[in-house]
């Protein structure tokens, strides 16, 4: 072999070595290359959770609207889910909180499925288009005694049957309160409504509205999904309305009748 | 089972055995087949007289016993990190596929990052507002998150109506950014416990509510709406309509579900933003 050859041999190898080398030192190692894809994975993962508007358990966004409206965490006295089958319509009574706090009450529906927008009735022939989000709260600053308070969301009656109506949860009830019932008065219109023991002296109601009928959220033919009820009651109705409610013991013995307004807000 | 003849490739596949992840084994296999092609080659130009034979079983024997070698291989090789790897790449393969699924049934792909649609709709608000007119209040914390008045105005504002002026009065607006410690925190672009419950009251002790009211959604107008947002902040615009003309200031007050803040926010003496209002106009709406 010629020397130069062997000199050309011999530089050829350095340069490999030199190149093995440069390659070992950027190419990354696979617990590096591990790691990016993880990191990929999650900022992928977040991305979806975000366009999706990060959906968390019911109760997890219960508390996150608690927070995000400035309150401190309420106690849960009621949790309504109520899935009926339906798709579009039904959604508004996905999953319903009444939640106490010291002087506030809380209430609200969870879905979870996106932003929505709907036609809000503004007065008798006048709908406003509105984007509804996928979760909602109302905070009712409570009057010391007992309260009435609107839940505000259409909500499906006990059983499947049932139609449509609107909830009201009384607060603050006596304690020996095991049953109720509530009527509502408008004029010379009359709303009667069995009551549902709750924790912390609580009762819930259930209204059924005639307008929205027994197949359910109301929407008309020529616009579909558009929550619209002619005849209904509407979410406003039962603010300012007054009530008596009636209340037995555990023995069936009548305790005194409680009058007062439902809470306005 | 069909044995391998050819005594390197019996002597690679004992060695590399207990590699159990396929494809470290076959690289390790790969690199050890390199290196006995190169000591070959080295004998051979060492030896010219030696044949290619001989020196790959020199080769061979120089190499030690793959047995032994085998058992060190497999001790120090890790296995899972290699499956953590294949694991990996799996995942971002599946979540490219969800991405691009998703990119065909959402059209808000990019809405969570922020939305900054009426930038400049909302800082025409406050254009002409000089640094020296007005400066911030601190920044106060609320449960968990950060909040700060970034900017105000003085409006003037007219009614009109059939063209002519009807009414003059002043309003205030300011901007209350609300900064989460995460994205999935950030508040809404509704925010019923600011608009039920936070007051505000002028330097002349006139009092004011956020609360919307009947006519506010038809019109666009609810005393508090969503501005611009980002990743984990969103700014509500604020107005207060009709402040008394020789306020110097308003107090922003919130006080209800066990959280309080309270800013004062000074009112910069100069109007630098002018709304006319053609009452006529939206009555025809209305009715």
């Amino acid at each position: 072999m010629s020397r130069w050859n062997e000199l050309t041999q011999k530089a050829e190898g350095r340069g490999r070595k030199l190149l093995r080398r440069l390659r070992k030192l950027w190419t990354p190692t696979r617990g590096q290359r591990t790691a990016f894809n993880l990191l990929l994975v999650v900022l992928g993962a977040v991305w979806v959770w975000g366009v999706y508007a990060y959906p968390l358990t019911p109760e997890q966004t219960f508390r996150r609207l608690e927070r995000q409206n400035f309150l401190e965490p309420s106690q849960i006295i009621c949790h309504q889910k109520r899935d009926l089958g339906w798709s579009e319509e039904a959604r508004l009574t996905r999953s319903i909180y009444v939640g106490l706090g010291e002087d506030w009450a809380v209430t609200a529906y969870v879905d979870g499925r996106g932003s929505y927008t709907y036609w809000k009735q503004i007065s008798d022939n006048s709908y406003s288009m509105v984007n509804l989000p996928d979760s909602w709260l109302n905070a009712w600053a409570l009057p010391p005694g007992p309260a009435l308070i609107p839940v505000g969301f259409p909500v499906r009656g006990w059983n499947k049957d049932s139609g449509m109506g609107w909830g009201l949860a009384a607060v603050r009830l006596p304690e020996e309160a095991e049953t109720g019932e509530l009527t509502l008065i408008r004029e010379e219109e009359r709303w009667s409504a069995p009551g549902e023991k709750l924790d912390n002296g609580a009762m819930y109601f259930w209204c059924q509205d005639p307008g929205i009928g027994p197949r359910g959220y109301g929407s008309s033919k020529n616009l579909p999904g558009r929550p619209y009820w002619p005849d209904g009651l509407g979410i406003e109705w039962a603010k300012g309305l007054s009530y008596e409610l009636a209340l037995w013991d555990k023995n069936g013995g009548a305790l005194p009748t409680l009058t007062g307004q439902v809470l306005e807000g | 089972m069909e044995q391998n003849q050819n005594p390197i490739a019996q002597w690679l596949d004992t060695a590399t055995a207990g590699i159990r992840f396929q494809p470290d084994r076959k690289a390790v296999k790969e690199e050890l087949a390199a290196h006995l092609e190169d000591k070959t080659a080295d004998f051979q130009r060492i030896f010219p007289d030696m044949t290619r034979e001989e020196a790959e079983e020199r080769a061979l024997g120089e190499m030690g016993d793959a047995g032994e070698i085998g058992r060190e291989l497999a001790h120090i090789h890790k296995p899972w990190l290699g499956y953590l790897w294949t694991a990996s790449r799996v995942l971002v393969l599946l979540m490219a596929v969800s991405l691009m699924g998703l990119l065909g049934v959402r059209n808000n792909y990019f809405d969570f990052l922020g939305s900054h649609d009426r930038d400049y709709y909302w800082n025409s608000w406050y254009a002409g507002v000089q640094d020296h007119e007005w400066s911030p209040p601190p920044a106060q914390e609320v449960g968990i998150y950060r909040l700060e008045v970034t900017r105000a105005a003085r409006w003037e504002e007219q009614a009109l109506h059939g063209g002519e002026k009807e009414q003059v009065w002043s309003s205030a607006a300011m901007t209350l950014r609300v900064t989460a410690p995460w994205p999935w925190e950030r508040v809404p672009e509704e925010n019923p416990g600011l608009e039920e419950h936070m007051t505000a009251a002028d330097s002349t002790g006139k009092r004011y509510s956020f609360q919307p009211g009947p006519l506010a959604d038809i019109f666009d107008d609810r005393p508090i709406q969503s501005g611009d947002s980002g990743l984990c902040w969103r700014n509500y615009e604020l107005y207060i309509e009709n402040i008394s003309p020789e306020a110097e200031w308003v107090r922003l007050e919130y006080d209800f579900g066990g959280q309080s803040f309270s800013f004062r926010v000074d009112i910069p003496e100069r109007c630098t933003y002018f709304r006319n209002m053609e009452y006529q106009t939206q009555w025809e709406v209305m009715s």
